[in-house]
């Protein structure tokens, strides 16, 4: 394989074009090659700083331009709210019978609830310490993903004890919230999804507390890596290394913008 | 929320990087989302919606451009050979501090717009090297070999640049940042 041939395959494999024998191919070559591995992470910091060099106005649609109401569309919107709150009370339970009786009170409602409500502040400590917690959350750098902490804040949990919110903000309109408090008793560090078409959300247990994080009409396979990436920095309390830090570059790039 | 709006962000960075002004490229947006809305059919698949949308995007800029009498070279009909500024194929040796927004920036302002337009595309909204080449008409082989162009002439680019990152640390003169 001559140069330009080499160099287009390293641009693909960044842009998550090559099939499994091509990505192969290129992590092989980078690995015997210390020029080539340098090139593969030149051009995965140029493709990261072009995504940033727009500023995006906050944009609606002009008011021509909203569809009008359809004629039965209040009924429509009757069936299809009935059908959300069945599927959201259908899963609530696979997810509170799947995992109550280990883990205690799985807080669905005020997780989403304050998934739905942070506005607010920024930070860019790792630790974090919700008061009332003897032991400090992991905040992971999700930059990578394109996923900013957009907000730091706190709740309290049904139970009455504190919880550490932290909200992820991306480009295309993706939200995720990261909810950490102290763990209940049998909750593992095996991880426990809830997903339906809208809702996303992972549970697990890493030293003492309990981390759940929630998105909303992002695409599965994308909140998969993202959920797992920050269990297993939850988990080792590391930054994450650069070919996770690709992954998650990959796995945005190959999704659609969240839908919520 | 109607499915367009998910995609007014990406459809606004596509359209600043042929526009090259706020202005036109909100307006760009809105007549896009206008005609989209307004169209009788639309493609159910996903992929074909996002690649569709940017069609409708760019041939309302080619209007625009016909409509006040302007030519851009991203519109010829040329075929796709290499041009005689094509970059070369050695590893770019630049300090990699050097691919930073601002000298990112002020490279992508120098490239030609037919680069600019791919790598609009491809890094700024994300779509896949199959989206691209509905949207410009090409086969994915010309998207492939264009993109890989165009980055390499933007790091030549980025490489050009003055702007040199700070270490900190003050040079034998006491009055420089050195790298």
């Amino acid at each position: 394989m001559d140069r330009k041939d080499a160099f287009e395959q390293a641009n693909a494999f960044l842009d998550g074009e090559l099939n499994r024998d091509g990505r192969t191919e290129v992590l092989a070559r980078a690995a015997k090659d210390p020029l080539g591995a340098q090139e593969l992470s030149n051009l995965s910091r140029l493709k990261s700083v072009i995504e940033d060099s727009v500023d995006v106005p906050d944009l609606t649609l002009p008011a021509a331009a909203k569809p009008a109401p359809e004629r039965g569309g209040r009924r429509r919107a009757l069936a299809l709210a009935a059908c959300l709150a069945l599927a959201f009370f259908a899963g609530g339970a696979w997810w509170w019978s799947s995992t109550h009786a280990p883990a205690g009170d799985l807080p669905v409602a005020w997780a989403l609830k304050a998934h739905g409500a942070w506005r607010g502040t920024r930070t860019d400590r790792p630790f974090l310490r919700p008061a009332g917690l003897r032991f400090d959350a992991y905040v992971p750098d999700l930059s990578a993903a394109k996923l900013r902490i957009a907000h730091v804040g706190e709740i309290t949990a049904p139970a009455g004890a504190p919880a550490l919110v932290v909200g992820y903000k991306g480009t295309r309109g993706c939200r995720v919230t990261l909810i950490v408090d102290a763990a209940p008793r049998g909750l593992t560090a095996a991880p426990v999804y809830f997903e339906t078409e809208a809702l996303q959300a992972m549970i697990w247990r890493a030293g003492p507390l309990r981390h759940q994080i929630l998105a909303q009409g992002m695409a599965a396979a994308r909140f998969r890596k993202i959920a797992e990436t920050v269990r297993r920095s939850s988990l080792d309390r590391l930054p994450l290394n650069e070919e996770t830090r690709m992954a998650l570059a990959r796995s945005r790039v190959n999704s659609a913008p969240c839908a919520a | 929320m109607h499915r367009i709006e998910a995609y007014l962000g990406r459809l606004y960075r596509y359209a600043f990087s042929l526009a090259r002004e706020d202005d036109l490229a909100r307006d760009l947006v809105q007549r896009c989302a206008l005609k989209a809305l307004g169209a009788k059919t639309v493609p159910d698949d996903e992929s074909a919606y996002r690649a569709w949308l940017f069609v409708i995007l760019r041939n309302d800029f080619r209007d625009h451009l016909r409509r006040h009498r302007l030519t851009l070279a991203l519109f010829d009909d040329e075929p796709d050979a290499e041009p005689e500024d094509a970059p070369t194929m050695e590893y770019w040796r630049g300090d990699e501090r050097l691919i930073n927004v601002l000298n990112v920036k002020q490279a992508l302002g120098r490239l030609r717009p037919r680069d600019q337009e791919i790598v609009s595309l491809i890094d700024m909204v994300g779509l896949s090297y199959a989206e691209a080449a509905k949207v410009l008409d090409v086969p994915e082989g010309t998207v492939m070999s264009r993109i890989s162009r165009a980055r390499a002439r933007l790091l030549a680019l980025v490489g050009e640049s003055n702007v040199e990152p700070l270490t900190g640390r003050r040079g034998p003169t006491g009055n420089k940042w050195t790298r």
